[in-house]
C-alpha cells in the first residue's frame, strides 16, 4: 500500500560505560511510512532518544555504538552512509527537534541568523535576498512575525522558541521529522497551539514523523500509528485506535490504568509496581516480567517474539500461548 | 461543618525586579478545612508555587494574613516560627534537587528528627527513621545508599519521609509528581492518598496538571497572573466551568484516547502576558476569546455564582456569558 | 547491614573515587612522582648531614661532575648538589603548603559567610576582595615582603594574603550557587539551622572543589615561592631553595649549566606532578564521571 520511508530491523544499540555495557535498544524493529506520523511511546530508560540519536547518527562517539541491525530510510541504508553523506541527509532529509527550547537554541545568534544557516548549509547558490525571504516565510509560516527575526532567543518566550526551532527543523523541507518531547516543557494551552501548527504543517507539507514521548494524549492528538517501548524494544505496535481502543501488552495496560481519568471519578490508580529495569543489567526472558501481573513460568526464561495480529503485533507470550491453544 | 484548618487572607507577594515590581501573587484569599485537598492549578509562573512557599514562610509575603488553625503565623517572629513550622511541612516538586546528593537515605530523613529533637536516643532515632521509610514504602535496605543511586520515585519517597517525619498536620505539595513518570506517578499519587487517610492530612497540592488535581483534590482553585480567577468543588469544575480561562485550560488537555481528537479546541491567542506591573483590570482579557473593551478596564472580584462556585470573570458575573 | 549513619557509604564513596582516579594515568604517576618527592624530603636527614653537606662550604670540591660520592656533582661553593635539592624540596614544600593552607582558610571562610549571608556583608566582603585582586598576587607578595623584610615566615605571609581573595571568590559563587538549591530549601522547611545547613548541607558540597582547587594553587605556590627566592625577597642563601639555587646558579650558566638546570628540573618535575594529580582529582571527585 503506502511506500516504505523507514525501516528499522533489530536494532541493538549499546553504550560502553566503565567496565559495563548497557543495552539501551535491544532488537528494536519499526516502519513508518510516507506521510505518515508514528509515535514512539515509553518512559524514561525505555531508549526512546537512543533511538532518534540512532537514526540520526549522532550517537556520542566512542561510547555508543550499533550492535546489529538495519536502519534504511528512503531505500537506503543509513548504517553504511559515510560521515558526509549523513551530514546532508541530516537537517536536508531527516530533521530533528528536541525537547528543551531553551537550550537547543545559540543564544548569541539572532533567531533570523539561526534559521539561515540552515538554509545555508543545505542549498548552495542561493543569493542572500532569497535566503532572506526564506526565512520571512518559514518564521510566518510557524506563526512569528518576520519583523521579529533580528532578535534574540532570550526575547521569546518557551513556546515562540519552539515555534523557532521548529522553523529551523522544517528550513528544508526534510521529508521526515524526528520530535523527541517536542511539547513536554510547554504549558497546557501553549502546547495546544504548538500542536495545532504542527499538525497543520505536516498536512502542508506532507512531511513524516517519528514522534517521540511519554503523554498518550499528544500521542492520541497526533499519530497514525503507536509503538510502545520498554526496556529497548518495542513491545506492542499498531494504529492509534488499535493501542487505544484494545491494547494487548500488559505494560501498555498497565500505562493506561496508571493515568488518573479526567472522566468520572476514580478513588485509587492502578500503578505499576517496580522499576524500570537496569539498562546493565536487564532480567533474563522478557523485560517486562518482574513487574508483571500476568506472568508466566516461559516469562522468565524465554523472550518473547513479536505476535501479529492484523498489523496489531505485542511481543508478549500471553498472545503466543493463545494461538498455539487455538 | 467542617472546621477551617488554613485560612489565607489578602495575600501578596511582589518581587522588585529591574522593570518593576512583579505581581507573584496578588490579593490571594483562600481556605481549607481539616482533611481536605486544596488543588493550585495554573501555568508556569502564574504565583501557585509561590503561594505554597509565602504559607510556609519560606517567602516572606509582602502583605496579608494567613491563618494556621486560628492563628496569625505572619505575627509569629521568625524566630519563633520554627516550632510553628513543624506543623506544616512542603513536599517540593524536583526529586533530584531537593535532596541534598551527600547524605544518605537514612540521614535525610533523620535530619528533621535531628533538627527538631524528636528523638530522644540514636536507637530511637534509628527506630524512627525506618519507620518513616516504611511509612513511605522505602525497602530498609536503602537506609545507606545515596540518593545518586536511586529513581526519581524513590527519591521523591524521601522527600515525602522527611516532610511527615516531624509529624506535620498540613502539607504543601509542589508539583510532587510532575517530574515522574506515569507509571512510579500514580504509585506516588496513591501513597500520598493513603498517607491522608492514615494521618489526618490536609494537603494544598499545586500542579499544572489538571488530570492529577482532579483525581487528588476535593476542591480546585484555578490561578491566572497572580490571581485566583475560579474556585469551586472539583466535580462543579470540570462538569460546569465558568471562567474562559478554565474552559481555554480544560479544552487544552489531550485526553488519551483517539475519539478526542475530533473534539472542537478552544486555543487561546498569544501568550502569557508579563506579571510585572499588571495593568488594572482582567489580566486574561488580552488573551480572551470573550473579551470586551470593558474588560480591560473593569475590576474584577471572586464572586459567589452559587454553591460556592467562584469566578472573577466580570462577564459571567454580570450574567452576559453563558455556556451551555 | 542496616548501618546507621553514613560509614559504609563513606568507605564507598572512598573506593568509588580511587576507582575513578586509577582511570586517569597521567593523574596516578603525577601521584606517584609527587609522593616521592615528599618522601624524598621528609627522609632528607637519613641520607645526607644537613651542615656538612648542604651548608659547608668545600673550596677543594667546586664544580665538580657526578661522581659516586657526589651524585648530581656539587655547586660553586662544593656543596653537594642532590644534598642541596633535596633540603631544597623540604623548604619548597614547607612554603608552599603552609601558604596553601593558611591562605585557602581564611578565603573559605569569608567566601562563606559572604556567600551565605548576602546582602551587604557580601557587598562589603567582596569589593576588598576586588581591591586585592586588581593588584597582581606576585606584585603584592613582592611588596608585602619589600615592606615587612625577606625572610621564610614573612614569604608565607605574604603569600598567603595574596591567595586569599581569589579563595574567597570561589568558595563564594559555591555557596551562592548552592544556596538557591532546593534542598537547601528543603533544610530550611523542616526546621534546620542557619548553622546546621552551613555545616551539613553547603560545606561537604564544596569541600572537594576545594580540595582540587587548594592542589591546583600548590603548583604556583611552588613557582611563586622560587620566583620570590630568585630575586631575594625569599628564603635567604645558605638556606637551600630551588629559587634561590636558581639565581645563585645564574653566574656560572654558560660554564656550569647542571647547576642551573638542576633545580629549575626539581621545579618543573614538583609543579608538573602536582597539577597532573590536582587534574585527576577533579575528575575523581565528580560523581557524575561513572
Amino acid at each position: 500500500m503506502s511506500e516504505r520511508l523507514l525501516e528499522i530491523r533489530d536494532l541493538e544499540v549499546q553504550y560502553l560505560t566503565m567496565g559495563s555495557t548497557v543495552r539501551a535498544v535491544n532488537g528494536l524493529s519499526l516502519v513508518l511510512n510516507k506521510g505518515e506520523t508514528l509515535g514512539v511511546v515509553g518512559e524514561t530508560g525505555a531508549g526512546k532518544t537512543t533511538l532518534a540519536l540512532s537514526i540520526m547518527q549522532l550517537l556520542p562517539k566512542k561510547i555508543g555504538r550499533i550492535a546489529g541491525g538495519s536502519i534504511v530510510f528512503a531505500g537506503q541504508s543509513i548504517l553504511d552512509a559515510s560521515a558526509r553523506e549523513m551530514r546532508s541527509v541530516r537537517g536536508d532529509e531527516i530533521a530533528m527537534i528536541f525537547q528543551d527550547p531553551m537550550t537547543s537554541l545559540n543564544p548569541v545568534m539572532t533567531i533570523g541568523d539561526q534559521v539561515a544557516e540552515m538554509l545555508e548549509l543545505h542549498s548552495e547558490g542561493r543569493d542572500k535576498k532569497e535566503i532572506s525571504d526564506k526565512v520571512d516565510a518559514l518564521l510566518e509560516m510557524v506563526g512569528i512575525p518576520a519583523e521579529r527575526k533580528e532578535e534574540y532567543p532570550h526575547q521569546f518566550s518557551g513556546g515562540m522558541r519552539q515555534r523557532v526551532v521548529i522553523a529551523i527543523a522544517l528550513a528544508c523541507n526534510p521529508t521526515l521529522l524526528i520530535a523527541d518531547e517536542p511539547t513536554t516543557a510547554l504549558d497546557v494551552t501553549i502546547q495546544a497551539q504548538v500542536l495545532e501548527m504542527m499538525e497543520d504543517l505536516k498536512t502542508r507539507l506532507n512531511t513524516s514523523m517519528l514522534l517521540i514521548t511519554h503523554d498518550l494524549g499528544v500521542v492520541a492528538a497526533m499519530c497514525d500509528s503507536v509503538a510502545v517501548m520498554y526496556a529497548g524494544r518495542i513491545i506492542e505496535y499498531g494504529s492509534v485506535d488499535q493501542i487505544f481502543e484494545s491494547p494487548l501488552h500488559p505494560y501498555t495496560i498497565g500505562l493506561f490504568n496508571a493515568i488518573p481519568s479526567l472522566e468520572g471519578k476514580t478513588h485509587r490508580l492502578i500503578p505499576i509496581e517496580g522499576l524500570m529495569p537496569n539498562p546493565a543489567e536487564l532480567p533474563q526472558g522478557c523485560s517486562f516480567h518482574p513487574r508483571c501481573t500476568k506472568c508466566m513460568e516461559v516469562c522468565r526464561h524465554q523472550s518473547p517474539p513479536d505476535f501479529d495480529e492484523g498489523g496489531h503485533t505485542v511481543a508478549c507470550h500471553l498472545f503466543g500461548a493463545d494461538k498455539e491453544g487455538a | 461543618m467542617d472546621d477551617i484548618i488554613l485560612d489565607v487572607r489578602n495575600l501578596k507577594k511582589y518581587f522588585p525586579t529591574p522593570h518593576g515590581m512583579l505581581h507573584a501573587v496578588d490579593d490571594v484569599s483562600l481556605s481549607i478545612c481539616k482533611g481536605q485537598t486544596l488543588g493550585l492549578v495554573g501555568e508556569s509562573g502564574c504565583g501557585k508555587s509561590t503561594i505554597g512557599r509565602t504559607i510556609l514562610r519560606l517567602i516572606e509575603p509582602t502583605s496579608g494574613e494567613i491563618y494556621f488553625e486560628g492563628s496569625n503565623i505572619l505575627e509569629v517572629p521568625k524566630s519563633q516560627f520554627k516550632s510553628m513550622r513543624r506543623n506544616m511541612q512542603f513536599i517540593f516538586q524536583d526529586p533530584y534537587s531537593s535532596i541534598n546528593p551527600r547524605l544518605t537515605v537514612s540521614q535525610s530523613i533523620a535530619e528533621p528528627l535531628i533538627v527538631n529533637k524528636l528523638a530522644s536516643s540514636k536507637r530511637e532515632l534509628h527506630e524512627l527513621v525506618l519507620h518513616y521509610m516504611e511509612m513511605v514504602g522505602l525497602d530498609h535496605r536503602l537506609a545507606s545508599a545515596y540518593p545518586h543511586e536511586l529513581d526519581g520515585g524513590r527519591r521523591q519517597r524521601i522527600g515525602i519521609a522527611r516532610a511527615l517525619s516531624v509529624r506535620p498536620r498540613f502539607i504543601v505539595c509542589d508539583e510532587p509528581v510532575s517530574a515522574l513518570d506515569v507509571s512510579i506517578q500514580a504509585q506516588i499519587l496513591n501513597l500520598l492518598q493513603d498517607l491522608q487517610e492514615q494521618l489526618d492530612l490536609t494537603y494544598i497540592f499545586v500542579t499544572h496538571n489538571l488530570s492529577v488535581v482532579k483525581h487528588i483534590s476535593n476542591e480546585i482553585a484555578v490561578m491566572y497572573l497572580g490571581q485566583i480567577v475560579e474556585k469551586c468543588r472539583t466535580e462543579e469544575l470540570f462538569e460546569r466551568p465558568l471562567h474562559p480561562y478554565t474552559r481555554a485550560l480544560l479544552s487544552a488537555i489531550l485526553v488519551p484516547s483517539p475519539k478526542a481528537r475530533n473534539k472542537k479546541r478552544e486555543i487561546l491567542k498569544g501568550e502569557i502576558t508579563s506579571p510585572i506591573n499588571p495593568a488594572p483590570g482582567c489580566r486574561f482579557a488580552k488573551r480572551c476569546n470573550y473579551a470586551t473593551a470593558a474588560c480591560a478596564e473593569a475590576g474584577c472580584e471572586l464572586r459567589d455564582m452559587g454553591g460556592g462556585h467562584m469566578t472573577s470573570c466580570a462577564r459571567v458575573n454580570a450574567g452576559e456569558l453563558k455556556w451551555d | 547491614m542496616r548501618r546507621k549513619g553514613g560509614s559504609a557509604g563513606n568507605e564507598n564513596q572512598f573506593v568509588d573515587i580511587w576507582r575513578r582516579f586509577k582511570r586517569n594515568k597521567a593523574a596516578v604517576v603525577g601521584l606517584v612522582v609527587f609522593m616521592f618527592i615528599v618522601l624524598m624530603a621528609l627522609s632528607a636527614d637519613l641520607f645526607f648531614n644537613y651542615e656538612e653537606d648542604v651548608i659547608k662550604q668545600n673550596a677543594m670540591e667546586r664544580f665538580q661532575g657526578p661522581s659516586a660520592e657526589h651524585l648530581l656533582g656539587t655547586d660553586q661553593y662544593g656543596r653537594d648538589m642532590l644534598a642541596r635539592i633535596v633540603y631544597g624540596a623540604r623548604m619548597s614544600l614547607l612554603i608552599s603548603l603552609s601558604v596553601t593552607v593558611l591562605g585557602t582558610i581564611p578565603g573559605l571562610v569569608i567566601g562563606f559567610v559572604a556567600g551565605y549571608f548576602g546582602g551587604k556583608l557580601d557587598s562589603v566582603l567582596m569589593r576588598i576582595c576586588d581591591m586585592f585582586m586588581a593588584i597582581p598576587a606576585l606584585l603584592m607578595a613582592i611588596t608585602i615582603v619589600a615592606a615587612l623584610g625577606p625572610s621564610v615566615t614573612n614569604l608565607i605571609i605574604a603569600l598567603s594574603i595574596s591567595g586569599v581573595p581569589s579563595t574567597a571568590r570561589f568558595t563564594r559563587s559555591m555557596v551562592l550557587r548552592l544556596r538557591g538549591e532546593e534542598f537547601i530549601e528543603s533544610a530550611r522547611a523542616v526546621g534546620t539551622g542557619d548553622l546546621r545547613i552551613m555545616y551539613k548541607h553547603i560545606f561537604p558540597n564544596i569541600v572537594s572543589l576545594t580540595i582540587v582547587n587548594a592542589t591546583l594553587s600548590l603548583g604556583s605556590m611552588i613557582l611563586a615561592s622560587a620566583g620570590l627566592s630568585f630575586i631575594g625577597l625569599g628564603v635567604q642563601p645558605p638556606t637551600p631553595e630551588w629559587g634561590t639555587m636558581l639565581s645563585n646558579a645564574r653566574n656560572y650558566f654558560t660554564d656550569h649549566p647542571a647547576l642551573l638546570l638542576l633545580p629549575g628540573a626539581a621545579i618543573l618535575i614538583t609543579v608538573l606532578s602536582v597539577n597532573l594529580f590536582g587534574d585527576g582529582l577533579r575528575d575523581a571527585l565528580d560523581p557524575k564521571m561513572k
